[in-house]
């Protein structure tokens, strides 16, 4: 753990901090957007734009996550980091999400995603102590972040979602992106009664 | 010992992109990124006529050792006509490959077409060296297992080959709308296919569909709530087919409301003990080589249960 927050704390450090966010990101978005996108039958190019705009919200949530983790403790702890140094430091908490793709594995996909979010978790918490925080102070350090992320989203949900809607309705010409549960259960073309359109 | 945790690695990193690279498959095809033939649909199916219609209707799904609908082990043709021979007027309906949404046969992808039928070749040998390559395709198919097993992709998949079950229909004369009776049999890992795609033919066709699993392995799936029946048939010396009772928690007793408990609750999975068969080879459920004790080979006893599954289902 001590290497890689040595090596993060180098001065290309901020670039390969983002970088790994980012690729943690697009990991975790091909492992959990695949499926929904997939089903959808949406165009490879759409594919790809719908998995760069989940990458780029994923490093916007993460920032906004370490920024409210350093707010705190350097507010309400004395923590002297400065927010750079503490962005790149904490950013190796999201190296598990590089992982994300793996969520695609069948029947255990679903485990894995609990499982390095757990890992994740366990990472930020240790990263954060590192720092000179109590367990109790990094706790509330990061909880504080997870707070602020939820917050925002929550703020910014209904114009997202109106927002998301719209880009949905442009790129795959459907008002709403349905499930794969959504799928019918009666298949063209074979009915008695074949009133259901292809 | 540095060369074989090498070795070890590559073969877990291989395995478990061979494991991703099923369900994209599956999903890619079904966005149409790489399909390559164009989808035809059937004709609009005509009324029904007034002569009786045919049936009943049996279609098999083999096991994960499978790679077309073509392909049949001699036990597996032996088994399909003596149940055929059991029940009048049968349709035996063999060449759907459960393990492909498109039917296409292993041997005849594009990409890896040369390298399955040389599997098989191997696998096929008589003391060939490497026979164990064999292996390979159960591997292949037990991940397409997986995936019709899977809550995300099973909808996706069980509805691509139960359109192609539905194809098989059609192909052998059944006539949407006669409401002949229509037993899906699969056997191990067909089981599971044979499962999850019964939903879609009874939901399309609104014909009595039951399902026959032969030490089949089975998730707990929404079909059950609409099919007629499902009958396990189990040897009291198969251990394959119990996986399902662990690995698809769904099916563990706790779980009160899922598909599985309700259906066996209500009465609609009924397990049959035929003997002390086995899963596989000898001894097992196709063998008639090997007798109980009124004379009947293990082959005749599974295909008296079976035949008279078929014909009781055509009756109601």
């Amino acid at each position: 753990m001590l290497d890689i927050i040595e090596f993060l704390s180098r001065p290309y450090g901020l670039a390969a901090a983002t970088a790994l966010i980012f690729l943690a990101g697009l990991s975790d978005g091909v492992g959990t957007r695949t499926v929904g996108l997939l089903v959808n039958r949406i165009t490879v190019r759409a594919f790809v734009l719908s998995l760069l705009a989940s990458t780029l919200l994923f490093l916007l949530s993460a920032a906004l996550w370490v920024w409210g983790a350093w707010f705190v403790a350097t507010t309400l702890f004395g923590m002297t980091n400065a927010l750079p140094h503490f962005f790149y430091v904490i950013s190796a908490a999201y190296a598990p999400f590089l992982f994300g793709v793996l969520t695609l594995l069948p029947l255990v996909g679903p485990l894995i995603r609990v499982i390095l979010r757990l890992w994740s978790f366990g990472i930020g918490f240790t990263v954060l102590a590192s720092l000179g925080l109590t367990l109790g102070q990094a706790a509330l350090s990061a909880g504080f972040g997870a707070l602020l992320v939820a917050f925002v989203g929550w703020l910014l949900s209904d114009p997202a979602a109106l927002l998301g809607q719209r880009l949905w309705a442009t790129l795959v010409q459907s008002q709403r992106p349905p499930r794969s549960s959504d799928l019918p259960r009666v298949i063209p073309g074979y009915a008695p009664s074949d009133e259901i359109a292809p | 010992m540095t060369t074989l945790f090498w070795f070890g690695a590559a073969l877990t990193i291989v395995l478990i992109i061979a494991a991703v690279a099923v369900p994209i498959s599956v999903l890619t095809w079904w966005a149409g990124w790489s399909r390559r033939t164009k989808v035809v649909l059937p004709p609009a199916p005509t009324p029904a006529p007034a002569k009786p219609t045919p049936g009943p209707f049996l279609i098999y799904l083999s096991g994960i050792g499978d790679i077309s609908g073509e392909y049949q082990t001699r036990y597996e043709s032996d088994l399909l006509a003596e149940i055929a021979a059991r029940v009048p007027g049968l349709v035996v309906i063999s060449d759907v490959f459960g393990f492909s949404v498109q039917n296409l046969s292993m041997t005849s992808q594009r990409r890896l077409g040369w390298f399955w039928a040389w599997v098989n070749q191997e696998r096929l040998r008589k003391g060939g060296p490497l026979k164990r390559f064999g292996q390979l395709i159960n591997l292949r198919n037990m991940l397409h297992l997986t995936v019709s097993a899977d809550r995300r992709y099973g909808h996706v998949y069980n509805y691509s080959v139960a359109e192609m079950i539905l194809q098989g229909l059609v192909r052998h004369g059944y006539v949407p709308g006669s409401g002949a009776a229509i037993t899906l049999l699969g056997y191990s890992g067909g089981g599971q296919i044979a499962l999850a795609t019964a939903g879609y033919v009874q939901a399309t066709l609104q014909a009595p569909v039951q399902v026959i699993s032969l030490g089949g392995v089975m998730n707990s799936n929404g079909s059950l709530e609409m099919i007629t029946r499902l009958t396990h048939l189990y040897g009291t010396a198969d251990r394959t087919h119990n996986l399902s009772d662990w690995i698809f928690p769904a099916r563990w007793p706790i779980m009160r409301g899922s598909p599985w408990n309700q259906a066996l609750a209500q009465g609609r999975i009924v397990r049959i003990c035929l003997g002390p068969m086995v899963h596989t080879g000898r001894k097992s459920y196709r063998d008639a080589s090997v007798h109980i004790a009124d004379g009947r080979s293990y082959r005749d006893v599974t295909a008296d249960t079976i035949s008279e599954l078929i014909a009781r289902a055509a009756q109601t």
